[in-house]
């Protein structure tokens, strides 16, 4: 009975004086992070991303705190939205002008539908590994390869790949236009576009002429030039258009999608529905 | 006496050399070739002809970029008829001169006839620049522009030369053909190698499964100074330049580091040939020995084809059916490249072409890895392959680095090993991928 008393006694005793010195090492040493950093901290999505351009949202914090007004415009959580870098501007005392919301979109439609699809890669489920030797599952060497690196990039499960459709599919409610499947993805098909309805892009990717594009693909731009008369803002290089985002939407967005003779003009809608 | 080998890692595995007592046929000259501008390791060739001129065999079509680059010529006589993309052994469209095939004229300068050509009478500089001029590239697979391998820096000095017979691939038997019928020929270019290298020893490295080759090459390098035929081991990867400099000499090039660092020079006995020919004859190279063989027992055989033969044009000529064909390999089956589609040219560096029947065309699917260290034990650059994957999966290609993927020759003798069939291979070279993309 001794033993047991004595053995708690020392353990008890021991436990106090580490606790003790703990207690005061950690008084003594005590680092205080700004008031600022840690009141945006608390406001900022907390899901390390790394969409802003910094390692996490602490960095992120840090860098804003550090931030003057002119540079104020350039640094934006993608995730968090208007409201969160409102809520940011006003404890930094700075000005804040709203930014349209954005949205990731893939610009390719090359779907097991519309593709012919003859070969087979049977490696390590990567695209910048098959990008080096595979041309795809089609024919087009512009087109998305389907093996979703850049779902496996997403933090916040936005993108999926369809079965039906061999491509990804990215979910407008999720997708926090962060950037991370811009990066991976080795054929540089996904872009970051203002999100709302009469937003147009061309989904492809290729520059191949218009009648070898064509026979590999049946929604490939083929660079027949005709939505570049609809409207002028529009740039047609390489046997590819670009729609860029300071086109007139709401205008003519009804007759750019007619315009098309291979229906590669889109807007969110159109490649929801997709098949 | 035991045959020497390297010491760490290597597989075996059935040779599968059914073309090796099939002498090289020539082959009909095709109606159109298609020259691709990317045949070597660097920079594509910049093209010097234009649409509707009249080449020869022989001409120059496309001049060496600066850098590492290799000059390409015309390997029939006709008519350019365009310059167009076409998909080439990368898999993807590539730059191809497209020439129409009219009769067989070749350039006057070339010597066409077959008698041997025994004395050396240029010196270093005009050799080297013969070397560059005829486009000559590592023939086994590489394709490292031999102008450039041959040229090294200063202050660097080579010891020995290595001529690489070994062909540890399966099925290829390319080089052991060439060995059986051109010995004169490699032994001379072998002569002409070391005199432009300025060595006074050159090996002859062969695997023991080529009996034929080792005997007469033994018997003929007697009469040359400063040739020793070495007889090694059948391991796979021994062909590996590194691997072969090790059993040979028992060097070990370090890491990141080129053979030429421990006096060494490798090259093919297919590159040794283009050698002779270009030296002695004055031929650049335009043509290859290439072994077609695989599962489909009709199409086997060694043949001469001009480069830029479509592979379909050299089936047809064997007027064999192609049906259940579930791959095509260019190369030998560890290293060799599956290829779209039957319509893609022969270029300088290819090999061999098989045949895969369909179902063995797949992979088996692959389980979880048991720690069995099955592909540490047969990694001849000594990584850890079970690691590099793990690491290639979370995406840490930092640390990657610091376990020496760049090492990795690319081997496959892990994937080879492996019993849970972990794509460790592509793991590896997703790394390699990732980390050349950083710099």
């Amino acid at each position: 009975m001794t033993l047991l008393i004595t053995s708690v006694l020392i353990i008890t005793i021991v436990g106090l004086i580490c606790g003790l010195t703990l207690y005061f090492v950690s008084k003594k040493f005590e680092y205080k992070e700004s008031e600022r950093v840690m009141q945006i901290l608390s406001i900022l999505p907390g899901v390390n991303c790394g969409g802003c351009g910094y390692t996490g949202c602490e960095a992120f914090a840090k860098a804003l705190d550090n931030s003057v007004e002119a540079d104020f415009p350039h640094l934006k959580c993608p995730v968090a939205g208007n409201k969160v870098m409102m809520q940011i501007a006003d404890i930094l005392g700075y000005e804040f002008a709203e930014k349209e919301k954005e949205i990731a979109v893939i610009k390719c439609n090359g779907t097991i539908e519309n593709t012919i699809r003859n070969n087979v890669y049977n490696g390590l489920k990567s695209c910048a590994l098959a990008n080096q030797t595979f041309i795809g599952s089609g024919a087009c060497p512009f087109g998305c390869l389907g093996l979703g690196d850049c779902l496996r990039v997403c933090n916040f499960g936005a993108i999926t790949i369809d079965e039906k459709k061999g491509i990804p599919v990215f979910n407008p409610e999720k997708c926090s236009a962060c950037g991370a499947c811009i990066k991976a993805c080795p054929r540089h098909l996904i872009e970051l576009r203002p999100k709302n309805n009469d937003m147009l892009f061309v989904a492809c990717m290729n520059h191949e002429k218009g009648a070898v594009a064509k026979k590999h693909c049946k929604v490939a731009c083929i660079g027949c030039g005709k939505c570049t008369k609809i409207d002028e803002k529009i740039i047609l290089a390489d046997n590819l258009a670009y729609i860029p985002n300071n086109a007139d939407f709401a205008k003519n967005s009804k007759e750019l999608i007619d315009c098309c003779p291979s229906k590669s003009i889109v807007n969110l809608e159109i490649m929801k529905n997709e098949k | 006496m035991k045959n020497k080998t390297f010491k760490k890692g290597g597989v075996h595995f059935k040779a599968h050399k059914f073309t090796k007592d099939m002498p090289v046929k020539e082959l009909l000259l095709p109606e159109y070739v298609y020259i691709s501008l990317k045949q070597h390791f660097g920079a594509p060739a910049e093209p010097v002809v234009n649409k509707g001129d009249k080449v020869k065999v022989g001409t120059l079509i496309a001049k060496a970029a600066s850098g590492l680059s290799a000059n390409i010529h015309s390997s029939v006589s006709g008519t350019v008829e365009k310059i167009d993309k076409q998909i080439g052994v990368s898999g993807y469209p590539e730059d191809m001169i497209i020439i129409k095939v009219e009769g067989d004229d070749w350039e006057e300068n070339i010597n066409t006839s077959s008698k041997i050509e025994f004395l050396i009478k240029d010196n270093r500089e005009q050799i080297l620049r013969k070397i560059f001029e005829s486009g000559i590239v590592g023939m086994g697979g590489a394709g490292f522009p031999t102008h450039i391998k041959y040229n090294f820096p200063e202050g660097k000095r080579c010891e020995f030369f290595i001529a690489n017979g070994v062909e540890c691939e399966t099925h290829l038997t390319c080089d052991n053909r060439l060995m059986i019928e051109r010995f004169h020929e490699i032994l001379i270019g072998i002569q002409i190698c070391k005199k432009a290298l300025g060595v006074a020893q050159a090996f002859i490295g062969i695997e023991a499964n080529k009996p034929e080759a080792i005997s007469i090459m033994e018997k003929y390098a007697r009469e040359y100074e400063g040739i020793q035929v070495v007889p090694l081991m059948q391991k796979y990867p021994q062909g590996g330049e590194k691997q072969l400099i090790e059993a040979i000499t028992g060097r070990q090039v370090p890491s990141g580091g080129l053979p030429i660092d421990v006096g060494c020079v490798v090259s093919n006995v297919g590159t040794i040939f283009a050698v002779y020919e270009a030296v002695q004859k004055n031929k650049p190279l335009i043509d290859r020995i290439i072994t077609f063989s695989g599962d489909n027992k009709n199409i086997l055989g060694n043949f001469k084809a001009r480069i830029g033969t479509k592979i379909s044009h050299i089936i047809n000529n064997l007027s064999q059916e192609t049906q259940g064909v579930g791959k095509i390999i260019a190369g030998g089956m560890m290293t060799g490249k599956a290829l779209n589609s039957f319509d893609v040219p022969i270029t300088k560096t290819m090999s061999g072409v098989l045949l895969v029947d369909e179902k063995n065309a797949f992979r088996e699917q692959d389980s979880n890895c048991i720690r069995c260290a099955s592909c540490v034990d047969v990694c001849p650059m000594g990584l850890q392959p079970y690691l590099l994957t793990l690491l290639a999966k979370k995406g840490n290609f930092e640390e990657m680095k610091n376990e020496n993927v760049m090492d990795c020759i690319e081997c496959g003798s892990c994937t080879y090993a492996c019993p849970a069939k972990i794509p460790l291979l592509d793991a590896c070279r997703l790394g390699k991928i990732k980390i050349r993309e950083k710099k």
